[in-house]
């Protein structure tokens, strides 16, 4: 994204006006990263040091510095290697069918229907991100049934067994990341959709005069322009899904076992089930150092496939 | 538009915001008692309200601030009141429940109330002697007295009278066996086309609910009796265990339990025909004047020991207030306030009160259950759920083998020893 | 829009329609469940087959949320907090977005890329810290404490900036030989051409807040003080006992409002990431 730092090449502007230039970017963004040093630098400097620290949140008195123990304690418990998995588990699946579906479905809403069709499509897919995830959990639980649920008496109708939704550790895992892409496919369908609208119709109708078909039509232009796009919604989908709480807290509160327990549950659970906040910080830590590594090296390579007009 | 103009806005907006959300802060000129309690359902918040009001009319020298906290579980409800602490802004008084009493007491962050009980013995008596001493003896840690009882519950079984007539049984009797259980559950349970249309019995993953009532029947408990150490080495409560288990992938009469499935709904819609609570369920199936139900205590294995929760109120020790601390403590436990724990029929509530004169009085009576005598009168032969003060922890590592267990994914004899071994390593065994 | 293959019935059309049209159900069903749920009585909800439109209006459940629960009042605060933290973020992210994509100053990558890296920190981590500072700040059991941080988002930063670098150079040229300053480029230009892209922000925060439940968990105590979201936790009730009829109901109230924002302001969602171009 720094590629773009166009700055006129021609023009080489004085030193009065460079200050002058730095002093309003630093005024424009004064409010913003003040806001940001006081309430979110400020918490995730504490958080960092709260790691090395034995901090009980019921006896914050008797807090004392631990070292890097809460980092081995970790690293030791074997619930640590089931919730990484999960979680990576969970984004995998779900920043690839944000993408692949998101994708199929703009690309579908890209034909012109009539516009009521239009209309009521783009709500029917948006209208789950609209609601809350507490709801949407309740409204699934009951779905998921095993044996008094809606899904598996209409499979049941079709001769399929009746599939433990959330009673089964793998099932389980389905189960959640079903509903976290039905909750938030509408996000990435709108923003894929917008992208797609960008390519100039031009470009097709060249394409077409010059007799290419279907398949080269979507991998020599859609893609390569749509790039960014994908970037940007991959970037944004990591993020997110590497954060994954709510869904499965709500739906399977982590169950049975652990087997939809992600790192967010974990850390929560030690936080404040366990009251042990200095762990919990550790453990929010190795997290945010994951997912910056990840997202580097995601911006490494986006060099090689994402094209920039 | 001028620079200075926009920051003008700007900090104008900014005030507005600050304006509007600060509190006003008004002259305290009584002293300030903050009370912090779980709202369990909205329909309960109006009695506490009343009590509040009678509360303040009583002591009008005392400004009752009281906070609300919604939660579905008595954990999030902590999380809260944790955070409360954290943050500095622990509150005078707030209500508790036999999970958290060792946690508080063990951390010294309540204040035993023996001294004040000593001292007004007098006022006290005629409480003392309309509650349970099992309910009492469950507040005290360590020989020290925390908590007056407020409310409980207890578990017992709920069947659904119609459903039993259709498959020809009588209402279960008190002294009803285990091995009746049984019998009930597969008589009770409909298969069609080869579907299960009708369970006999539902249960679920927890800890009160659904594991503790059979390790107390089968005259084992899930702790020592001490609470000091994990009990899960017990063959009798691996079986206890596996009993469970059978229930639901042996006999079948029993469908697995999900975290969302819920149990009163179906039992309403005459998909399940008993299962296991406290008073609680009474607020889902009196609104919606849903009356096809009756108790009977839990049956009979080896044994038949009730298990009981308890809740009441410690006064925080960084309180600054004890005198009017106490003051509500002692007003809480009066006639008129734990009347309406019982509740009525469009209000109804979850809890039984600690008084025995009400929990079978004349009150309790009006309100289905018929059999309400099964709550207070099964306190002659009970014992408090297990509760150290590492509970959370505890709780949270059965709960993770007890549902891999029930999901039929783990063997129990597996479950027990593995659970086994954290809980006393939490437990410094 | 690219209508090449517009009208002509093709494989390719059927299949997007086919899929969709099963797509559609997928996300429609669950909600069809819930308001047929929230008229009917508990024990038709649970029914097999599916009972998908009830067999009587009843507005009982409805009733009994409003009887128990201050729902319009609720409704009102979180209104009040989602509307603030939406025009708040407009602004400052706006400000902020602008400096970052047109302006030059050292340190200005880094400071973006620290920006950037509150979005990787889970809320649960820094919660605590947070409920401290708000509460030397005697913020705590006030919407302020939810506002404030609220203010800051460092994904309305990156969503503008990604939109501000997609406006041409030589409109800022010709403004600046014109002799206007940041500012005024920002106020004249900038702003208005970005009407789309901000209503999308508007939107995609507005919901964000107004489904937002851990911070008002957290931060606030007061009764009064309380909104939507924690009202759906208090009808969900002791051990789940809540009554799924009366839940569903609440969830039906809850959604409308958000719903209206969405039906009214949709169209601009596309337009504006149309026009954000998200070309890096």
């Amino acid at each position: 994204m720094n590629a773009t730092d166009l700055i006129n090449p021609k023009e080489k502007k004085s030193r009065s006006v460079q200050c002058k230039e730095a002093m309003a970017g630093y005024l424009f963004i004064f409010p913003t990263m003040l806001g940001f040093l006081i309430f979110i630098l400020g918490p995730m400097l504490a958080a960092i040091i709260l790691s090395c620290f034995s901090w009980d949140l019921l006896s914050p008195q008797e807090s004392h510095f631990i070292g890097l123990t809460n980092f081995s304690r970790f690293f030791s418990d074997p619930r640590a290697a089931a919730v990484y998995l999960n979680t990576f588990f969970f984004v995998i699946c779900e920043v690839g069918l944000f993408i692949s579906i998101g994708l199929l479905v703009a690309m579908a809403l890209n034909r012109t229907f009539h516009p009521i069709i239009q209309y009521s499509i783009k709500i029917s897919y948006f209208f789950p991100y609209v609601t809350s995830t507490a709801v949407a959990a309740v409204i699934w639980s009951f779905l998921f049934g095993t044996d008094l649920g809606a899904v598996n008496y209409y499979l049941g109708l079709l001769g399929v067994n009746k599939i433990p939704w959330l009673t089964s550790t793998d099932w389980a895992k389905v189960s959640v990341i079903i509903v976290d892409v039905w909750k938030n496919i509408g996000f990435y369908s709108l923003m894929f959709l917008a992208g797609l609208q960008n390519i100039p119709a031009q470009l097709y109708e060249a394409a077409n005069i010059d007799g290419v078909n279907g398949w080269q039509r979507f991998s020599k232009i859609t893609l390569p322009l749509l790039s960014p796009t994908v970037f940007f919604l991959m970037i944004i989908g990591f993020i997110n899904s590497f954060q994954i709480f709510d869904t499965p807290y709500m739906l399977t509160r982590g169950g049975p076992g652990d087997a939809t327990r992600s790192v967010v549950m974990y850390i929560y659970e030690h936080g404040f089930s366990f009251y042990d906040m200095g762990f919990a910080s550790a453990v929010g830590l190795t997290l945010f150092v994951i997912i910056i590594i990840l997202t580097i090296i995601q911006f490494h390579f986006s060099k090689n496939w994402v094209h920039y007009r | 538009m001028k620079k200075y103009q926009l920051f003008l806005i700007g900090i104008l907006i900014l005030t507005l915001i600050l304006a509007v959300g600060i509190p006003q802060t008004g002259a305290a000129k009584k002293e300030r008692l903050e009370f912090v309690f779980w709202l369990t359902s909205p329909e309960a918040l109006p009695g506490w309200q009343k009590t509040f009001s009678d509360f303040a009319k009583e002591n009008p020298n005392i400004e009752l601030v009281y906070t609300p906290v919604e939660a579905d579980t008595w954990g999030v409800y902590v999380d809260k009141v944790a955070t409360l602490i954290a943050g500095g802004k622990a509150p005078d008084v707030m209500w508790v429940a036999t999970e958290g009493v060792r946690l508080l007491a063990e951390r010294k962050l309540a204040r035993p109330i023996d001294d004040l009980v000593k001292r007004d013995s007098k006022e006290l008596k005629e409480y003392f002697d309309d509650v349970a001493p099992s309910l009492i003896d469950s507040f005290k840690v360590k020989g020290k007295l925390y908590q007056l009882p407020y409310s409980w519950n207890n578990m017992v079984i709920y069947y659904n009278p119609k459903l039993l007539e259709k498959a020809g049984l009588q209402p279960p009797k008190a002294d009803w066996t285990k091995d009746d259980f049984l019998n009930y559950a597969k008589a009770l349970t409909v298969v069609k086309d080869g579907k299960t249309i009708q369970y006999g019995f539902a249960t679920e993953v927890g800890y009160f609910t659904s594991s503790i009532p059979w390790m107390f029947a089968n005259n084992t408990n899930l702790l020592k009796d001490d609470w000091t150490a994990s009990n899960l080495d017990d063959p009798k409560v691996v079986e206890a265990v596996q009993f469970v288990q059978d229930l639901i992938y042996k006999y079948k009469v029993c469908p697995a339990p999900a975290a969302g499935f819920n149990i009163f709904n179906a039992f309403m819609s005459g998909n399940v025909a008993m299962f296991g609570a406290g008073r609680w369920p009474l607020m889902t199936f009196l609104p919606e004047k849903f009356k096809d139900f009756n108790i009977q205590v839990w049956p009979k294995w080896k044994t038949q020991v009730t298990e009981f929760g308890v809740d009441g109120f410690p006064i925080l020790s960084s309180s600054k207030n004890v005198s009017a601390s106490w003051k509500l403590v002692k007003y809480m436990t009066s006639k008129s306030v734990l009347d309406r724990l019982v509740g009525s029929e469009d209000a109804p509530l979850g809890n039984i009160p600690a008084r025995r004169s009400l929990a079978t009085g004349t009150e309790m009576a009006k309100i289905p259950p018929a059999n309400f005598q099964a709550f207070y009168g099964s306190l002659s032969n009970a014992k408090s759920v297990p509760a150290p003060a590492q509970f959370n922890k505890v709780e949270s590592i059965w709960l993770r083998y007890y549902g891999l267990i029930l999901a039929n994914e783990m063997s129990a004899a597996e479950g027990c020893a593995k659970a086994h071994q954290e809980i006393n390593k939490i437990l410094g065994k | 829009m690219s209508q090449l293959q517009g009208r002509r019935l093709n494989p390719a059309n059927i299949i997007s329609i086919a899929l969709i049209g099963l797509g559609m159900v997928v996300m429609f069903a669950p909600f069809v469940w819930m308001f047929s749920t929230s008229f009917s009585t508990v024990r038709e909800a649970y029914s097999l087959p599916p009972r998908w439109i009830p067999s009587a209006f009843r507005l009982d459940s409805y009733q009994r949320v409003i009887k128990f629960i201050p729902l319009y009042l609720y409704m009102w605060n979180s209104l009040k907090i989602t509307g603030l933290i939406t025009i708040g973020q407009l602004i400052f992210c706006s400000a902020a977005a602008y400096g970052f994509a047109r302006l030059r100053f050292p340190g200005r990558d880094w400071w973006f890329a620290l920006l950037l890296s509150s979005m990787m920190i889970p809320t649960q981590v820094t919660i605590v810290p947070i409920f401290i500072l708000m509460n030397r700040l005697h913020l705590y059991n006030t919407h302020a404490s939810l506002i404030l941080p609220g203010l800051i988002s460092a994904f309305g930063v990156f969503f503008l900036r990604q939109y501000f670098l997609t406006i041409p150079e030589e409109l800022e040229e010709s403004a600046r030989i014109d002799g206007a300053g940041p500012l005024r480029i920002f106020t004249r230009i900038f702003i208005p051409l970005s009407g789309p892209s901000l209503s999308a922000l508007a939107i995609i925060t507005f919901l964000y807040f107004w489904n937002e439940l851990f911070r008002p968990l957290i931060f606030l105590s007061d009764y009064n003080l309380k909104t939507v979201p924690l009202a759906m936790v208090m009808l969900q009730g002791q051990y789940g006992a809540g009554n799924t009829a009366v839940i569903m109901a609440g969830a039906s109230m809850a959604v409308l409002p958000v719903l209206l924002v969405f039906i009214v302001a949709q169209r601009y969602i596309v337009e504006g990431i149309v026009l954000t171009g998200l070309k890096g």
